[in-house]
Order: C-alpha cells, then structure tokens, then sequence
C-alpha cells in the first residue's frame, strides 16, 4: 500500500465502519434529503483512495476538464477526509436501529458490488441487498433479473430505505409505486425519484443538468450546447446509464473509436483500446463480440482452415466467392457443376475429394477416370497444399463437368438451383436451400440422402461424416429437387393468407425464401395473438395501409403496440421479420427505422410509468431536479472529481433552498464553460446573457418543472407509446429544448414565470411540429451565429 | 470504465494488499489497473510445485458485471489453460453466464490454485491434454513436470 495522503486507507482494513464516518462527515445535514445523495461520497471517496496514489495525477480529468488544478481537488480530498478521521465510527450494530436512522446506516454502508456508499437498498426476494443503482443497472440495463448474488430470478426487486426489513415484511400497500416493466417497487417517493433521474437522457456533460427526450435529441443538445458528440457504439452497447458516456470533441471521437481512449496513468485510464474494425466493411463495432458476430454474419470462413487450427486465429473472407477462390487454391474442392451451386463442397485432401467424386458422380466419370479417381497418389500424399495436387484435381474434374450433366439425365424443371453461377444465392437463400434439404431428409422413408447432406452441412463435422456411406450416392438428386415441390406447396398455402402477397406461384428460390418468410411473419403475428382472427386480420391491414402509403412506419409500430399485447423482444422480431419481406427498400428501411427509434426512446432506456406524476405532485423534489441530476451524475460518473460537487455539498443553503448547486459552483470552477456560468446567483436575468431572449429563460423554467410532465413523454413512458404527442415532441420540440435547457440555472426560482410561459408553449405545440421545428432551426442559427 | 468499476478495483486491491492470499503475489500497476499481474507459486501439493505461473488478468470495462480475463503468461500443461501464446483459460465462475458481479478477483485466483491441484476435466480447453490427464495420468504428470522445469523456474 503505498502511502501519503490519504491515510484513511492505511487503516481501512482494521475499521470497515470507516466509510461511514467519511460519508457522515461529509453530508453534514442530515436533515436535508439529497445531502445524502452518493455525490459527494462518491467525490470523497476518489480523494481519499485515489488521492493516496496518484495524487499526482489526479489531474488528467476528463477531456474537458484537462490541466484542472489538481493541487486543489487533493486539498478537498484531504480537507473532507480528516473530519472523518476524527468523527466516531458508528458500529455496525447501529445500522440495526429502526429506520429513522436509515440516513445513517445507508451511508455507513458500501455496495459489495461497485463499492460505492450505498444511497438506497434494492432488497430482492431472496433477500439479497445490493445498492439501488447496481440493481437498477442489472435490471434495466442488462435486462437481467437475476440476484447478483444467487442468481434467482425475480420479478420485483423494492428499492427501499431500511437496511434490515426482508423481503417478505414489505406489504403490497407499501410501496410508493410499483413498475413492472424493470419489476421494481419502490418504497417511497424519494426512491422513485432518485431512480427515474438515474433513467432520464441526462446530459452527459457534468455542469449541465438537462434531461433530453431520447437518443436523437440528446445527441443534439451535446452537439449544440457544448459542442462535443457521443460516440454512437459506446452509446448503443456500453451498458451505463446516459450522464456515464462520454463527450468527445470531433476528433477525440475519432480517436477514441481508432485507438481507445485509455490514458495510462492517469486517473481517468479505461483499458480501452478502441473499436474494433471490420477490415472489409470499414466498419466499426462496439468490441470483438460484436464483430465477431458480423464476421460470422456476414462473411465467411474457410471450415477446413479452422479444423485444422482448432479454431485459432479465424482467418475471413469477404464473401462466398473469395472463400472459393480460398477453396481452390489451397484445398479440393469439388468441380462438378451442382456441388459449385451447392457451395461448400471442398475436402481438405485430395483423396477426400476422389471419395466424394466416386461417391456422388459416378455417372459422370468415363470408366477410365473411375479408375484414375480410385487410384491414390501416393506420392504427393503428404503434401496436402502442393500446386501439383490442387491442379490435378481441378483438370480431373473439369473433363469430367460436362459428361455428367448429361449423365444424370435430371428433369430440368426439378431443378431448383438458378443454373447461373453468376449469380449467387442470397444467405437467405442459402440457408433456405438447407433448410429444405433437411427436411426432405427428416422426412424421405430413404433416410438420409447424402447429396442432400453435404448441401446442408456446411460444418466440417457433418459434412465429413456424410462422406462415409458409399451406397448413398443415388438419392442425391431426388432430394434436391423434390423439397422444392412439397415446400412450394406449403409455401403457397402461406400466400394465400397473406394480404401482403399478391405474388404467383413461385418459380424460383428467392420466391420460395420470400414465401418462407411471410409464411414465418403470419405465423408469428398469429402466435402472438394467440390465434385470435379477427386481430390478426387487423395486423394484415395495418400491414395493407402501411404498404399502401397510407399510415407511416411510425404510426404502424404504434399500431402494432395497440394489437399486440407482447413484450418488446417478441414484437422486434417480428417488426425485423416484417420489414424482410418489403421489397421496397424505402419500406423497409422505414419500418426498420421507425422500430429503432421506438426502441431507442422507449425500450434501451426503460423509462418509469408515472414518473410525470412524481414529479409534479412531489413539488417539493422537482424543483432540485436540478442539482439533483448533478449530483447523481457525480455518483456514478467519472465527473465526480470535478469540483462542483464538493462545492456544492459545502453550501449551507443549498440543502434547503432553492438554489440548485449551479449557481455556487460556478465561483468555485476554474475553467467553467462560458455558456454555462451564472455569474451572480440571483440574477435569472444574468441568463441573458447567453441567450437573447429573455422568454427563453421563463421557458426553460417552465420545461424544468413541468416539462417532464407534459414534454417529455418518453420518460413517463405512459404504458404504451400509442400517444401521438410523442412525435412531434421528438421532431420538433428537441431543439427548442435544447436552447432552453442550456438557462437551467435560472430554473428554481421562476416559479410564476412558468405558467405564464405556459400557454405560448402549449400553443406552439398545437401548430404542430414541422413549422415549429423550422422556426426553431432560425432561433438555432441567431442563436450560434 | 466506469468510476464504479475502478473503486471497485481499487477496494479489491486493498483487499488483497491486507489479507494477501497464499502462495501469490500481485503487483498492481498504477498506471493500468485494469491489467494486474499476478505471480502464482505452484501449489506444494501438486505436480506444479516449485513452478511459478505468471498470470494476467484484464478486467473488462463493465467489471463487476463482466467476468475478468484470466490468462497463463507462463506456458503450462494443464488441460484448462490453452497450449498457445495466450494461455487463457475459461471455465467456471469465469464464463460470462456464470460469473456474478460479487465474486471477487480473490476467489478467482484461488480457484486458480485448486485448478493447479486439480484439474478439472469436463472443463478442458485442451482435449488432448485432459484426455492424457484421463488415461495417462504418468505422462501427463511427466510432461507436466518437464514444462515446469522448461518454463516455470
């Protein structure tokens, strides 16, 4: 343990309670609700456990908040950790006493999990106890509702404030609200108030308190208000909470996706070594997970390579046509025509490949090259790879190719293979093919057909255990050409029930793989309405409508919320099915589209029902959402060094008034954003200065008390997206917002203002979005310009 | 990563420095946490005894909710530790569907220690090792005993 400052570490071991002590000499005001907010602690915490290491350090911050005294923060850290020292510990079996020293206990309490002080307890029916954010993390970001501790699945967890109740003892008229769909009861208000603010869009920027609706918009407001962006995989896949991303500037960005931003050393080093790039598609992705799997989608791997080196070192090919030129240089792969259209047909010894011909071209071979074929060349027999061999093989079938087609004597309208192979088959296709192979085998009294086999096996183990029995070579035909008919059959069944479908009969394989697919997507819907008739003749019009121009893709994904009663995972799959199977691209890439955004606002970030309400009818919280949202950022954020916080939990007034901690840090900042600093804490009007319209500021008042209310209709999440107000809100209003969210400061203390402005707002909404959005863009451009 | 993964870290590490467990060494790198390097002696009672492992473990960045990475810089013949350049190793509480966000790096390393006692077969990263383990105890102990010598002095 090296030593210097810190000194609470030096005894931690020998004193658990320690913690507890720090956090209390800290919060200092009992009384006051959100001095007990984990910001603070958590600013502490740093000071004391970093601070004793790498004190030097402690200034390479954020990006933004570089070359920031450190000397300074360390004072704070040092300043905060001796009231700790000297104040008592309380024992452990003072977290025992009953729950009106709840404030206590928590704090004396570290989460096992992201040990950080414990702000409030999610108690699960197994009675394990984690700290709320770790469980809400688990819950909503994971989606996982298992205890991190046993793994038992539950579907409510409470989010409670006593430290000793089980689960059992909390009574269904207990809680203060209940959400199912993250399966979280929440004892009291302020529970459910700290975690809807955990879930908003905040801002990831640590000074700003602003709440966006989505995605989209918050990608906005950090692009207009501050100038940075966010990086799109990190956002989509990196599971935490919105104010937990980071802000890059345009070229940061780049170089965090290109090479990672780990700064080794410095208090802010991640490990991360960037995104991971797919070097056919220049594309970038979230970490190997994810390309791996678009490796695996979407490009192709030799089979014999990766048995050969057990699955190491995965070499890819861009698509199937550079894998077969992979096949022909470097293994046997079978000339013959149909076993091209096939695919895969490739053996990793020459011998291999004589057996197969022998096997499944007989017909196709003169008596002389049957002969040559059963010879085994013994001399380049070791030499797997030698040119010599590849050739030999590739002229021996080539003189073969011809004959055989005539030999086999199929009937060409059996065939169910485009004879081109300029054309190659689509995955779908493919796997379609496959698929049908398989259940002609499933099903022909002939057992399994080995031509039908290799088709369909493109894993090495199958396909070189299909090569074993040599009496198999016939059937290899039939069971191409003969699932065509009986799928058709289906298939066609499939058609006619589907409105969406006005095709013929169809010929060929893309047509079947359509079938199949529509057939997959009624099939769905139906199970998904349980077979109700009258509902899925209902889905099929929605469907008609939307194809007809007549609904948008966002208004079809709200109808389909209205019909199907299922969760969102069932319901993705078939919006993905659906849009499959429009052949029009704009269609698709609309319901595509429609579905992301849905699901960006509603689903990734799980909003709380009813949250609108808790806010407005808790008055007195709603008008600290601010600093609230501050300092819950710092809880779990990087930002947390920042001063601000610690100035903030210095400022006797700020428990109880109505300041927010804004408009004291701004003194204590050294490199305060100009934008964002309200030189004197009284002046509302000092927000002019940033923004030009006077109205501006009332109005931000205004979106600040009730706009969670009534303009963020992605966070009350009202059960069901169906509510049109969504929309416009979300093309239009974001941007008006976010000019009006940058006047935050001047939030609390225009009460009256707020219903004044209220009506003009309301009426512009009533205009509608699209105009609204115009003007807004103007004020956008005055604004900046 | 995340502050909390860091803290979290951070309080494993001092975790570690106060109660160090047995038979290991870790050094902690300031500049990387996220990197640890650990000298594990070869349990006395095992064949590997008198070696010494070095291993890498790679906290992910969403650590505790992601399994850490375990990896042998030292070649070992064992049957869960992979025979390449990366000696990773990937059963039990280490896989990501097993792994739960309170397991703690500790238990990870001494679930280490009881691999060196004993492998686990049903877990094999390599087959032909953990088949060798199965039918050829005396080879494999023999050639076990050999990488010690040639790797792990």
């Amino acid at each position: 343990m090296p030593t210097t400052t810190g000194g609470a570490h030096a005894e931690g071991p020998t004193s658990p309670p320690r913690r507890g002590g720090r956090g209390r000499g800290r919060g200092q005001d009992y009384t006051n609700p959100r001095g007990r907010g984990r910001g603070n602690p958590a600013g502490a915490g740093r000071g004391q456990g970093r601070g004793s290491r790498e004190g030097g350090n402690r200034g390479g911050g954020r990006i933004q908040d570089k070359g920031k005294a450190p000397a300074e923060e360390v004072e704070h850290a040092q300043a905060q950790a001796m009231p700790a020292l000297v104040k008592p510990s309380p024992s452990p079996a003072a977290a025992e006493a009953s729950t009106d020293a709840d404030a206590d206990a928590e704090e004396s309490e570290v989460c096992f999990i992201c040990a950080s002080p414990v702000q409030h307890l999610a108690v699960a029916p197994c009675n394990h106890r984690s700290c709320h954010i770790c469980s809400l993390r688990l819950r909503a970001l994971y989606k996982t509702k298992t205890c991190a501790h046993c793994r038992t699945e539950s579907d409510h967890v409470v989010f409670t404030d006593s430290p000793m109740k089980n689960y059992e003892e909390f009574a269904h008229g207990d809680f203060y609200k209940t959400d199912d769909n993250m399966g979280i009861q929440f004892e009291n208000a302020e529970t459910f108030d700290d975690t809807r603010l955990l879930l908003q869009y905040n801002c990831p920027e640590h000074t700003c308190d602003v709440a966006c609706l989505g995605w989209p918009d918050l990608h906005r407001h950090v692009k207009t208000a501050h100038g940075k962006v966010m990086c799109d995989l990190c956002t989509r896949n990196k599971k935490s909470f919105t104010h937990e991303h980071t802000l890059f500037t345009f070229a940061d960005l780049k170089k965090h996706q290109k090479f990672g931003d780990d700064n080794p050393g410095a208090i802010d080093q991640s490990g991360f070594k960037g995104h991971p790039e797919c070097g056919f598609c220049r594309q970038r992705f979230y970490g190997d997970d994810e390309l791996f799997a678009h490796c695996r989608d979407r490009h192709e791997k030799c089979h014999i390579c990766d048995r050969l080196n057990a699955g190491r070192n995965p070499q890819y090919f861009v698509n199937y046509d550079a894998l077969e030129v992979h096949f022909r240089k470097d293994h046997f792969m079978c000339p013959d025509r149909e076993c091209l259209e096939k695919k895969f047909v490739v053996f990793d010894s020459e011998m291999d490949l004589k057996a197969h011909q022998i096997e499944v071209h007989p017909n196709g071979l003169t008596k002389d090259a049957l002969r040559d074929a059963r010879r085994v060349d013994m001399s380049g027999f070791q030499l797997r790879t030698s040119h010599e061999q590849d050739y030999g093989g590739r002229r021996d079938g080539r003189g073969r190719e011809g004959g055989r087609g005539r030999g086999r004597g199929r009937d060409p309208n059996a065939e169910p293979l485009p004879a081109s192979s300029a054309q190659p088959m689509s995955r779908a296709e493919l796997a379609y093919q496959r698929q049908a192979a398989l259940q002609q085998n499933a099903s022909s009294a002939s057992g399994r057909s080995f031509g039908g086999q290799l088709t369909s096996a493109p894993t090495p183990g199958e396909a070189f255990a299909a090569r074993a029995p040599p009496s198999a070579a016939e059937p290899s035909t039939v069971s191409v050409s003969r699932p065509a008919t009986t799928q058709v059959d289906n298939v066609a069944n499939g058609v006619g029930q589907m409105t969406l479908n006005s095709h013929p009969v169809p010929q060929t394989p893309q047509d079947q793989a359509r079938l199949l697919r529509h057939n997959a997507v009624t099939e769905r819907a139906s199970n998904m309405l349980r077979g109700d008739q009258s509902k899925v003749q209902e889905f099929r019009s929605q469907i008609s409508t939307y194809r007809n121009n007549r609904v948008t893709a966002t208004q079809l994904i709200e109808g389909f919320f209205a019909l199907f009663d299922a969760n969102t995972a069932e319901l993705g799959k078939l919006v993905k099915e659906l849009a499959e199977i429009f052949e029009n691209q704009s269609k698709r890439e609309g319901l595509l589209k429609a579905w992301s955004d849905w699901k960006a606002i509603n689903e990734d970030y799980p909003s709380l029902p009813g949250s609108a309400m808790g806010q407005s009818l808790s008055g007195g919280p709603a008008a600290h959402g601010g600093s609230r949202v501050l300092k819950l950022k710092s809880s779990t954020a990087q930002s947390s060094r920042s001063a601000v916080n610690k100035q903030a939990s210095w400022n006797p007034t700020s428990p109880g008034g109505l300041f927010p901690s804004l408009p004291t840090t701004s003194s204590g900042r050294v490199g305060a954003k100009p934008g964002q600093t309200p030189w004197a804490s009284s002046a509302s009007t000092s927000s002019t200065r940033v923004s030009p319209m006077p109205s501006r500021a009332a109005s931000s008042a205004n979106l600040n008390k009730q706009g969670n209310a009534e303009l963020f209709p992605a966070l009350p999440a009202a059960a069901k997206p169906t509510s049109t107000i969504f929309s416009p809100g979300y093309n239009g209003m974001g941007i008006r917002r976010d000019n009006s969210g940058r006047n935050t400061p001047a939030n609390a203390w225009t009460t009256g203002a707020g219903s004044a402005t209220n009506t003009p707002a309301a009426s512009e909404e009533a205009n509608g979005g699209k105009k609204k959005g115009n003007k807004n863009k103007k004020q956008t451009l005055f604004h900046f310009g | 990563m995340s502050a909390g993964a860091k803290k979290r870290i951070m309080k494993e590490y001092t975790e570690c420095m106060n109660d160090p467990p047995t038979g290991m060494k870790i050094n902690f790198n300031e500049q990387n946490m996220t990197k640890w390097e650990v000298l594990v002696d070869g349990p006395e009672q095992s064949i590997y005894a008198g070696g010494h492992f070095k291993l890498e473990i790679n906290f992910p960045n969403e650590y505790p909710f992601k399994p850490p990475v375990v990896s042998f810089k030292t070649k070992i013949y064992h049957p869960n530790v992979s025979n390449d350049d990366k000696g990773s190793m990937c059963l039990g509480l280490l896989r990501a569907d097993e792994w739960k966000p309170p397991n703690k790096v500790v238990a990870v390393l001494r679930l280490i220690q009881t691999l060196l006692i004993e492998p686990n077969q049903d877990d094999a990263i390599e087959p032909s090792i953990a088949n060798e383990y199965k039918e050829n105890r005396k080879e494999f102990e023999k050639n076990a005993k050999d990488w010690v010598k040639r790797y792990a002095k």
